[in-house]
């Protein structure tokens, strides 16, 4: 038996776990395997910037043929520009060639090009799938793409009108709304019955005020959602007038949240003594009784320190609250950190006691099997000396021994600006790894994507030059070296940080598969063994 | 009762004595076994046939269930992360030593058995061995015969251009 007399089915799931250059190489052998290869090929595409990481043990990136710029990190930004273009162009052509039927999926993210003028090459794109028989989604987040609406599609997009108004379409399965600053106008609100997925981005970050909004249009029985996404957030700012505070009732009367499977909530209150925070998710924990994956995240303006420990202490109360602590399969916290670090009233003791804190409560996910923190080593950027361990008193192995010592010699000889000294400082650790957080951060684009689809799109090749953010300087007299080449060994002596961590966490949750630091990816195999995913010497 | 057998007759009526736990790592066995209200106390109960699986094969997959014993593989888990996370260390070992026949037998068997986890593990597998090579080394390692002409080789590799990620 041979490779092409498989039977098609089973083919096809192979061919599943290709990623795209090989189904292209897989499609140049014969006859049957490039008709099979093409059918993945041109069912999920996505349309990104920078080129995805790639991995031979992994599988993520198989998901999706990307069209990216080169690899190669020296290109400058025309060149680029000009890559994707003749992609997109190369796309275009098979699809009118007779490939459209098989499209399913396409993502297209924001800032794919640098210059303008080649957004018609994306807008022509759309226009084509408009005619794909079998189109299930079409995600655009550049929003200088013309507006492109698929009827036949069971997920939609919808933005306040010019007259504040949105009116819910019949029959849809997963519905996101955006909604502008201002009145708020829901017509229709009994079409969300056949909803199962609802997302509410809000300009005025009071995502509950949109449910109020349903139920003042005459939503009377609470929505079954699998999925509910959501931002609300009490603070001192006045734009917010309409719900101001966290309030169960309205997502209790809306939402039946008895099914929801996921949740996705940004959520944080910084008003002295309300206390809306723990009132709304003290009242709400109870009523999940189905929830496998949650997403929550810190909304804060002042970045103080107690009130970042206070929404810890919140969420943790939350966790352990729900009826579901135990079955909990994906687990995402991310904190709302301040720049390079610098927090207000920071002290090792509140490092300490926020460890203690996680350190009691993850032991009782039992069932967990993925943990992902995007935002951790922008959070560990907050302790000076947690950064000053991972530098000078961390990892002592060979390479680690080789790498660290340049790291040091960098902090010897630049300094960065901070706005609130308004001055030139020397560079010191809490301010490298703090901005090597926001530099790791931008490997996914979480601002675009929810994070409860964190499986479906493989990390980008974000490099950073040791420099920039407009306010790094070398010293007149050093002359520097540090550049990209830089990037991938810091981010290995970060690996061999993060790993004693990871091992603490695979002694108290027997079920742990995957845990994502920073989006520096780690898998547990069977035998109990750490591997680092795209991070390795 | 735990030490009463199911009997399992494979494609070379070949006889095989298998606990019940372990049978119903095959969503098809189980639900037969369901759907048969099947009771292995019965001295007297007719084998299961499987007229698709030799008792060679049968053999493998069995010693993959039974390694497998106390392995929880959720049949609600989360369809991308499935998808994604890497070969399970002792599937990767145990689908290395077989022969590539023997490798395409257990996809089929778990295939048919409806075996998902052992479905993935193979799949992958063979994914693993197509990864990295050109359209000339898949050919040689899994004897595809080329029936291109260089002029349908050629309008391929250029309808596929935007695909290659370099």
């Amino acid at each position: 038996m041979v490779l092409d007399q498989i039977h098609e089915e089973v083919l096809l799931h192979i061919i599943d776990f290709l990623p795209q250059n090989d189904l292209c190489s897989l499609s140049l052998t014969c006859k049957k395997l490039n008709k099979l290869s093409s059918t993945k090929l041109y069912q999920n595409i996505c349309i990104t910037r920078l080129p995805v990481m790639r991995s031979s043990r992994w599988y993520i990136d198989s998901r999706f043929s990307y069209i990216s710029s080169l690899r190669d990190a020296m290109v400058n930004d025309e060149i680029n520009d000009y890559v994707i273009y003749l992609k997109v162009e190369s796309l275009i052509q098979s699809l009118r060639n007779g490939k459209t039927s098989l499209v399913k999926n396409v993502t297209i993210l924001d800032k794919v090009f640098r210059n303008e003028e080649d957004l018609k090459s994306l807008n022509e794109l759309s226009n084509i799938l408009k005619n794909a028989e079998n189109i299930e989604s079409l995600d655009i987040f550049d929003h200088r793409l013309q507006e492109v609406h698929f009827p036949q599609l069971k997920q939609i997009d919808l933005t306040t009108t010019d007259g504040h108004e949105i009116a819910i379409p019949e029959d849809k399965l997963s519905i996101t709304i955006h909604a502008h600053q201002g009145l708020l106008k829901i017509m229709d609100p009994q079409n969300l019955r056949s909803v199962k997925s609802l997302t509410l981005h809000d300009a005025e970050i009071a995502g509950l005020r949109i449910l109020k909004g349903f139920r003042d249009a005459g939503l009377n029985q609470p929505v079954e959602l699998d999925r509910l996404s959501f931002s609300h957030f009490h603070g001192l700012h006045d734009y917010n007038t309409n719900l101001r505070e966290l309030d169960a009732e309205v997502l209790n009367l809306c939402i039946d949240l008895r099914n929801v499977q996921e949740l996705e909530m940004t959520i944080g209150c910084e008003v002295e003594d309300c206390g809306c925070l723990d009132t709304f998710l003290d009242e709400l924990a109870p009523r999940f009784e189905s929830l496998i994956k949650v997403s929550l995240m810190e909304k804060i303006f002042k970045k103080k320190h107690d009130l970042t420990e206070h929404w810890d202490v919140a969420i943790n109360r939350f966790l352990l609250n729900i009826p579901t602590t135990s079955r909990l399969k994906s687990l995402i916290i991310n904190h709302d950190t301040p720049l390079y670090g610098s927090i207000e009233d920071g002290v090792d003791g509140n490092y300490l006691r926020r460890k203690r804190l996680y350190e009691t409560s993850l032991p009782y996910f039992t069932g967990l099997e993925c943990l992902i923190s995007n935002t951790l080593m922008s959070t560990v950027s907050c302790y000076e000396v947690l950064t000053s361990d991972l530098l000078w008193n961390g990892c002592e192995c060979d390479y680690c021994k080789k790498f660290l010592p340049y790291f040091d010699e960098y902090l010897m000889n630049h300094a960065i600006y901070t706005e609130r000294g308004a001055r030139f400082i020397d560079m010191i650790s809490p301010k490298l790894f703090g901005i090597v957080g926001i530099e790791l951060l931008k490997r996914l684009p979480l601002d675009q994507i929810s994070t409860l689809d964190f499986w479906r799109f493989a990390p980008v090749e974000k490099k950073w030059a040791f420099h920039g953010y407009d306010t790094i300087t070398c010293f007149e007299d050093y002359d520097c070296l540090f550049d990209e080449r830089f990037y991938e060994p810091l981010i290995i002596c970060i690996t061999h940080f993060l790993k004693p961590i990871i091992e603490v966490l695979t002694t108290q949750l027997p079920n742990l598969k995957t845990v994502v630091f920073s989006n520096i990816y780690f898998t547990l195999n069977d035998k109990g063994e750490i591997q680092c995913l795209y991070d390795n010497e | 009762m735990s030490s009463q057998l199911i009997k399992i007759t494979t494609s070379d009526e070949e006889t095989f004595k298998v606990e019940r736990s372990i049978v119903e790592r095959s969503v098809l066995l189980k639900h037969l076994l369901s759907d048969l209200e099947y009771d292995e106390t019965d001295e007297d109960a007719e084998p299961i046939p499987l007229p698709n699986v030799r008792a060679s094969v049968f053999k493998k997959v069995l010693e993959w269930a039974e390694h497998h014993k106390n392995t929880n593989f959720p049949d609600d888990e989360d369809e991308d992360a499935r998808k994604s996370a890497p070969i399970d260390e002792w599937d990767r070992e145990f689908l290395k030593v077989v022969d590539q026949e023997m490798l395409y037998e257990i996809i089929l068997a778990a295939n048919y058995l409806n075996i998902r986890p052992l479905l993935d593990a193979g799949c992958k597998t063979v994914a693993e061995m197509i990864r990295g090579k050109s359209a000339e080394e898949i050919r040689r390692t899994f004897n595809i015969v080329n029936d291109f002409s260089p002029e349908e080789e050629a309008a391929i590799k250029r309808e596929n251009e935007w695909a290659e990620d370099r």
